[in-house]
């Protein structure tokens, strides 16, 4: 079993940003508009959602309410996967 | 792999290394030179083989901008912006802008460039002015590009610009009316890198030029270009260290000195020393970055800051070692030290100046610091 199968993905997400954004964040809180991360942290988000769930993050997924909070993420990786979150 | 490297090397040393020092010199990179680096599938080593690109991995591009690098940065710098765009294309264009656009650039018979810099945002893309608005024609745009490498030649430039308040990225073919593209006299370093100025004046591109949606044209269509362009930055101050590693050690193995010769002195023997710490430094972290990057690691991005960081520091360094161990003959005009020495200056500036590149360091560091 993989580690995505183990664990839900708001855990995994939760862990994930635990590493970049210095502070414990609410589901719906917007870590961009707080200026928690840098410029790149965008593109790296894009990079561990396709490696961690397995997607691929289409030109079209390009917004930021698909990426700015932990609540954002869970909903577009599940609808990405096909899944009600 | 290693066929598209011998390739490239055989066409390096035949086509290019002999008069690298005259294009230096005339700040100006033939189109000879494109067109040998194109028959050897140079321009499209970071596209896949069934568009007609080489589908080289992370770990043999980079080996390849080494070569390149080595030889001849302006070229090296061609190739990158170039790669940046195509690889811009491939990720985040649309199926009809990849049809028709990859293959060519992949074949190297159209090439393109990045325009991002402006008069009033190099660093800090954030602050950039260039306007595009909405009309019935398509995006008006307005504004002006700086030091936009390649821009002399190339056929596309990637275009960042704001609608309305959102960053936006688009494709601006050369014959657009209303672009207006001026050479730019060659700088200090990468003085062969046909590097231009773009006036764009009420400059029509269709909708359909726009790579990703607006609103994406920084956080993800530029950064993800601008990490492939760290990235073979980097893997180009490897190419260039290793070079001045050569001549220096050379040199000092031939030169007379006293009784012996320079090789013999202590303070020779420590900066061959640091030159060779230097560059195996940034060889191993430009390798690890290569490999995070083909493994899709989200931790590539920052390890590929720090291998463009210790990269063109280390070239610094060791193109400044190499004038001095040379001593006159390294200050020569055409003498290979002095082109590595003030090209390592602007490989220091490129793709993230060293005091930006620390800062955004600073928010990787968990990368290195995690027991």
């Amino acid at each position: 079993m993989n580690e995505a199968s183990q664990r839900s993905p708001e855990q995994i997400l939760r862990a994930f940003l635990a590493r970049h954004v210095p502070a414990a964040l609410e589901s719906e809180e917007d870590f961009f508009a707080r200026g928690y991360v840098s410029s790149l942290f965008a593109l790296q988000l894009v990079v561990f959602v396709e490696k961690q769930f397995g997607i691929t993050v289409e030109p079209e997924d390009l917004s930021l309410d698909n990426f700015r909070s932990i609540g954002a993420m869970e909903r577009f990786v599940a609808r990405k996967r096909g899944v009600a979150p | 792999m290693s066929e598209a490297l011998d390739r490239l090397r055989l066409a390096l040393r035949e086509g290019v290394a002999p008069r690298v020092g005259a294009y230096d010199e005339q700040g100006v990179l033939p189109s000879e030179v494109v067109r040998t680096i194109a028959e050897v599938g140079g321009f499209g080593h970071t596209l896949p083989v069934a568009i007609g690109g080489q589908g080289l991995t992370a770990r043999e591009l980079g080996h390849a901008h080494a070569l390149v690098g080595a030889t001849c940065a302006s070229l090296r710098a061609v190739l990158t912006v170039h790669a940046m765009t195509s690889a811009a294309i491939a990720r985040w264009g649309s199926s009809a802008q990849r049809s028709e656009w990859l293959p060519s650039l992949a074949r190297g018979e159209r090439t393109a460039a990045f325009a991002l810099t402006e008069p009033g945002a190099g660093a800090d893309p954030s602050a950039l002015s260039t306007t595009a608005v909405r009309a019935s024609s398509g995006l008006v745009l307005n504004g002006q590009k700086s030091w936009v490498t390649n821009g002399q030649r190339a056929d596309v430039f990637l275009v960042f610009a704001r609608l309305e308040a959102e960053p936006i990225a688009v494709l601006l073919e050369r014959s657009a009316p209303g672009l207006t593209i001026t050479p730019i006299a060659p700088p200090l370093g990468l003085r062969a890198g046909m590097h231009a100025e773009l006036r764009l004046e009420s400059c029509v591109v269709p909708e359909s030029a726009l790579i990703g949606r607006p609103g994406a044209g920084l956080s993800w269509v530029a950064q993800h270009a601008l990490d492939l362009g760290r990235l073979l930055v980097a893997w180009g101050c490897v190419g260039l260290t290793g070079a001045c590693l050569r001549l220096a050690q050379d040199h000092a193995r031939a030169r007379r000195s006293g009784e012996g010769v320079l090789f013999d002195h202590a303070l020779v023997r420590q900066r061959l020393a640091r030159m060779a710490s230097g560059l195996e430094g940034s060889r191993l972290i430009c390798e690890e970055a290569s490999r995070l990057r083909d493994e899709g690691h989200p931790h590539a991005i920052g390890q590929t800051l720090l291998a463009k960081y210790h990269a063109s520091l280390a070239a610094s360094e060791a193109s400044a070692s190499a004038v001095q161990l040379l001593g006159a003959a390294g200050t020569a005009s055409l003498a290979d030290a002095q082109r590595h020495f003030r090209d390592a200056q602007i490989m220091e500036i490129i793709e993230g100046p060293t005091p930006v590149l620390e800062s955004e360091l600073a928010s990787h560091l968990s990368i290195w610091s995690e027991p």
